[in-house]
């Protein structure tokens, strides 16, 4: 499964239409668009003119055809029956991201009395396509209370992973973890839909193999986002930040040129990430000094003692955007990387990250704590108050039901070094979030804070740097797959709901097939890109079975922390 | 066993639909320990796992008593209701036996000896299962000495690499490259319904029916769009066409005399009131679109002379000089242009301004929206140049396309001859006349293309004049140039845009062929 190559698929149809024409967009479509397109891309389809359709402004260009590429609210019909009672171009053509409701057909048929409209289309792509196999739907505030759904927020999700099935014409069966219940509603809630929607289902194509989705919780697996990750994609999001796929240098001290603040990371348009978003840091200060080199050969003979030969001007100029390009690329990743290796002095992530990885997989409370103690407290190295706190919640979720659990004496700890009340709260409230009793035990060999297991699929097994004492801690996340894949994921953690329509399309039978084949998985709470990255590498190496994942938001610890302490 | 297994299946059978499970959610608790549960399947899967007596811990909580009392329970409540569905279910089991029977692929079978062994087992030991075979007689044999069939892989097929038919083609692989199930009927066809599970190799589960299909799906609403329209325009349409052919008729009663320019408002009026039904005043006290108060001076009565009734003169009704009306109406291509031709409009204007015609909202939206849409369709200007712009750069571009690539092979053909000449071959006259006429109109060539690409260039750069000009206005927070608009701006970046990034590929094509 490629989403990015679904997206493309959507995007041809909005411009593939011959003629010079206008785009409308509006907020949620536009950054949709922008991270499966380029205006470039755009442009070559004769899209002249972009704009979004709540501009006011707008020119009356009544020689143009639009095409309209809008999201399903109350808002866009709003203005969309406004513009049609009015119309600014020659012709309409309109495209939904979602279901639309009959009566939102009804209340744009009724207004277009001067017949403007030639084309109405469901497109489904209310989600942002991260990269081929990541998908988000960009929502945080999902939470009413603990565990509970924002019906607002609800809907949203409903609607997206609704319209992610749809686009890869899949009619799952749904798993999902039996101890929440925020899964759990958004689980029977999906299936009921999918068993209403049979006019669309009978339209997609039957496979031998029923593709499955797997909802999950983040509150299973807090351990994970609050690990420092040290892989290229992970780290930058984790440091820096990521929206949209765009990163924002603002505010750094090193001195930047205006091209090089807001940085566009896009695998699909930038082959040197495409090729090193996965490697950690280490291999990958190997591959950027590989690229640099490259780029040095190629323009070390364009150096003006060698420029003599006429032809080798030539050839220099001809290459020239070429240059441009790859040198823009290389003080893109400079830049980052720099900018990343910064940040990891500066708050001593080295340090933090070794402590944070041994609390999370080894058994040894009292060096835990001491350390934990000593880094706390430190006048050596200064470490930022996040961090503290994320230590100390670390530890809490680790040591929870320790006999010598210390922390009330972390607690206070925190609290002397002049760390703020209301985040050191963070600590308590994760555990009220995410505490022992309130995650789920399916597993009493592994635990989500072991090491690799053994019966761990192929793929797995070999993402592991073992070796590498910050990169120790395995996701809970490989085992639940490695059991899904297996079709051995228990069902009295994972029930299982058959959508009515699936009933009636095949035997029960066919519904046991042993080794999946399409599976997708989505995290409520969030995911994070070293899962996305788990993943990337499963799907490498398993030809058979192919995984897409994806969540209700992309998280870095800042944002986990701040989504737990706005629990309340 | 197989009660607890029809057991697991219970809530997939229906009865439950999964919309009651989250509202029937509170209420489902276990009969034995009264933990709450979120459907049935989870009961279910509770009572397997927690009350049954193969956990030691388990068992010494719930005690001797309640465990006869569970296997009570289970026994009247489940096994009967098993036994019930029985004819439907376990045939279904049986089908569920050999698709979990993973053994029969795990076990490197060669096509020979424990292949045909594993899978009668199974079917033995599923007497429900439907007899039908796959066929074998398309199995390649192996002859011994044999390789991998996937191009890639071609690895030497012995007992440790695995000896291995693809069910569905039929050709040897090795083990790793047959890892993998795909559903055939009994003609070997991928059946993903009816077929029946067979081990196959990466080939043909890849090239499975969409597989790799990830266009995304769409649903085309138009027709019902159009349908939705069609049914409220239709009676529209009547509507309008009854009150166009009233105003032709009060337009002939007008024009169609001798003396047009004697005409007055109270004969139109007069003649209006024969041809429809006039609303009687004493009717209403309220406009009855915008339902403001009439009075006796101020906000009086007027009826619409299309479709007779009583409007307020505030917004809902208006009078409309006769001549402008006409013009209007003619304008639009269902009328004939005839007409326009006969009368002179110079003459109109003097004969119509004192003729009036007063039309209500409504009518005029009726008769007049399509018309005034038409009318202000081309109106705009500044637009048509960049548009014009456009065509013109992609006639140029087109033939720039049609021209470079045989200028290319025409110098791939110079380099062939020049590196002749260069071995010092004494070319024969003949073929040296027709190199210098290939010279010649290579440099021809070159000329036709490089004088598109200066078109080209012309236009890139006066349009780059235009935006820096209109850009500095912009940053200045002063309005833009005359004719210009933000649209219009935006537009000529694209052009700009675009004609940069073709230069760019193109001309250093050029360059590089020079």
């Amino acid at each position: 499964m490629d989403l990015v190559k679904v997206g493309q698929s959507y995007v041809d149809k909005i411009v593939t239409d011959t003629g010079i024409k206008v785009l409308l967009l509006d907020d949620i479509t536009s950054s949709i668009i922008s991270l499966v397109s380029t205006q470039s891309e755009l442009l070559n389809h004769q899209v002249y003119l972009i704009d979004k359709l709540e501009n006011e402004n707008r020119d009356t260009i009544k020689q143009l055809d639009c095409v309209c590429f809008l999201s399903v609210s109350e808002k866009t019909i709003n203005l969309l029956v406004e513009e049609l009672g009015a119309p600014k171009y020659k012709s309409y053509k309109l495209y939904f991201n979602n279901v639309v409701p009959n009566s939102f057909l009804e209340r744009l048929a009724e207004r277009d009395d001067l017949e403007m409209v030639d084309k109405v289309m469901e497109l489904f792509l209310d989600y942002d396509i991260l990269n081929k196999n990541l998908f988000s739907f960009k929502q945080l505030n999902i939470f009413n209370s603990i565990d509970a759904w924002n019906q607002q927020q609800f809907l949203l999700t409903l609607a997206s992973l609704k319209s992610l099935c749809f686009s890869l014409q899949t009619n799952p069966i749904i798993r999902y973890e039996s101890n929440s219940r925020m899964c759990s509603k958004l689980a029977s809630d999906l299936s009921y839909e999918f068993g209403q929607s049979s006019k669309i289902m009978e339209k997609f194509p039957v496979n031998d193999i029923p593709p499955v989705l797997l909802i999950l919780d983040r509150k299973n697996d807090p351990i994970t986002p609050l690990l420092n990750p040290w892989t290229y994609q992970s780290m930058v999001h984790e440091l820096l930040g990521i929206f949209n796929n765009t990163v924002d240098l603002t505010g750094t001290p090193s001195d930047l040129p205006p091209d090089l603040i807001k940085l566009v990371l896009n695998p699909s348009q930038d082959p040197f990430y495409a090729q090193s978003l996965y490697l950690n840091f280490g291999d990958l200060s190997d591959s950027i000094k590989t690229y640099v080199n490259e780029y040095k050969e190629k323009t070390v003979k364009h150096n003006s003692n060698e420029l003599t030969d006429l032809n080798d001007m030539k050839h220099f100029l001809e290459s020239f955007p070429e240059f441009k390009k790859l040198s823009n690329n290389i003080s893109k990743h400079m830049g980052l990387i720099t900018e990343l290796d910064r940040k990891i002095n500066e708050n001593h992530l080295w340090q933090v990250s070794e402590l944070e990885q041994s609390i999370a997989v080894n058994d040894n409370h009292n060096a835990d704590l001491q350390e934990l103690e000593k880094l706390l407290t430190s006048q050596e190295f200064k470490i930022a108050n996040n961090l503290k706190v994320k230590l100390v919640c670390l530890y809490a979720i680790r040591y929870e039901l320790h006999p010598n659990n210390q922390l009330p004496k972390m607690l206070s700890i925190l609290l002397q070094q002049g760390v703020p009340e209301f985040e050191i709260n963070t600590v308590n409230r994760m555990l009220k979030y995410s505490g022992s009793t309130k995650r789920l035990n399916d597993d009493s060999e592994s635990s989500i804070f072991n090491q690799a297991t053994n019966n761990l699929l192929q793929g797995f097994k070999q993402s592991h740097e073992n070796d590498n004492i910050y990169m120790q801690h395995i996701p809970r996340l490989e085992r639940v797959i490695s059991k899904l894949v297996k079709n051995k994921l228990p069902t009295a953690h994972y029930p299982t709901l058959i959508n009515d329509f699936l009933k009636k399309q095949r035997p029960v039978s066919d519904l046991n097939g042993a080794r999946l084949q399409d599976i997708i998985i989505f995290f409520v709470g969030g995911v994070t890109y070293e899962e996305a990255r788990i993943i990337n590498n499963f799907n490498l190496v398993n030809k058979s079975t192919r995984i897409v994942i994806g969540g209700t938001t992309v998280h870095n610890t800042n944002s986990f922390m701040t989504q737990v302490l706005e629990l309340e | 066993m197989i009660g607890r297994r029809v057991l697991g299946q219970v809530p997939n059978e229906g009865e439950l639909s999964p919309t009651a499970s989250p509202n029937g959610a509170e209420s489902l608790s276990c009969p034995i320990c009264n933990e709450n549960m979120i459907n049935l399947g989870q009961l279910n899967q509770h009572l397997d796992d927690t009350h049954t007596n193969n956990d030691p811990s388990e068992s010494v909580n719930i005690g001797p008593y309640l465990e006869k009392d569970l296997k009570n329970w289970f026994r009247t409540k489940v096994v009967d209701r098993a036994n019930s569905l029985h004819p439907l279910i376990s045939s279904k089991l049986n089908t569920m036996d050999v698709v979990d029977n993973m053994g029969y692929f795990t076990i490197s079978d060669s096509a020979t000896s424990s292949a045909p062994n594993s899978t009668t087992n199974s079917r033995i030991s599923s007497p429900g299962l439907e007899t039908s075979e796959i066929s074998r007689s398309h199995w390649k044999k192996p002859k011994g000495n044999d390789f991998c069939h996937l191009k890639e892989c071609k690895r030497r097929l012995n007992i440790k690499n695995g000896i291995v038919n693809c069910r569905k083609c039929g050709f040897l692989f090795c083990n790793e490259h047959t890892y993998y199930r795909i559903k055939v009927n009994q003609t070997l066809q991928y059946d993903p319904l009816g077929g029946q599970f067979v081990r196959c190799c990466i080939t043909c589960f890849t090239n499975k029916p969409f597989f790799n299909n990830f266009e995304g799906f769409a649903l085309d609403d138009t027709k019902t769009f159009q349908e939705l329209r069609e049914k409220r325009l239709e009676s529209d349409r009547l509507k309008t066409i009854v009150l166009e052919k009233r105003l032709r008729k009060i337009f002939a009663f007008v024009y169609d005399r001798d003396n047009p320019s004697k005409v007055n408002n109270s004969e139109v009026t007069n003649y209006v009131k024969q041809i429809i039904h006039w609303q009687t005043d004493n009717e209403l006290n309220n406009c009855p679109l915008c339902f403001k108060q009439f009075g006796r001076f101020l906000m009086r009565k007027h009826h619409c002379r299309l479709c007779g009734e009583i409007r307020c003169d505030d917004g809902c009704s208006l009078d409309i000089p006769m001549n402008y009306l006409k013009q209007l109406f003619d304008q639009s291509p269902e009328t004939n242009e005839q007409y326009d031709q006969n009368h002179p409009t110079e003459d109109d204007t003097i004969v119509f301004d004192k003729v009036s015609l007063r039309i209500c909202k409504l009518c005029k939206n009726r008769v007049f929206h399509r018309r005034l849409f038409t009318q202000n369709r081309s109106s705009s200007t500044g637009i048509d140049d960049l548009l014009s712009t456009i065509r013109l750069v992609n006639i140029y571009k087109e033939k720039i396309h049609q021209l470079l690539p045989g200028f290319e092979e025409d110098l791939q053909r110079l380099q062939t001859i020049d590196s002749a000449s260069n071995s010092n071959q004494i070319l024969p006259t003949k073929e040296l006349e027709d190199d210098e006429q290939f010279l010649k109109m290579l440099v021809e060539k070159r000329y036709k293309i490089m004088s598109v690409f200066n078109k080209i260039d012309k236009i890139a750069k006066g349009l780059k004049l235009t935006i820096d000009q209109n850009d500095t206005l912009l940053s200045l927070k002063k309005p833009l140039a005359e004719g210009m608009t933000i649209d219009q701006l935006k537009i000529a970046r694209s052009i700009y845009m675009q004609l940069a990034s073709f230069l760019q590929e193109n001309m250093l094509k050029l360059q590089k062929s020079s």
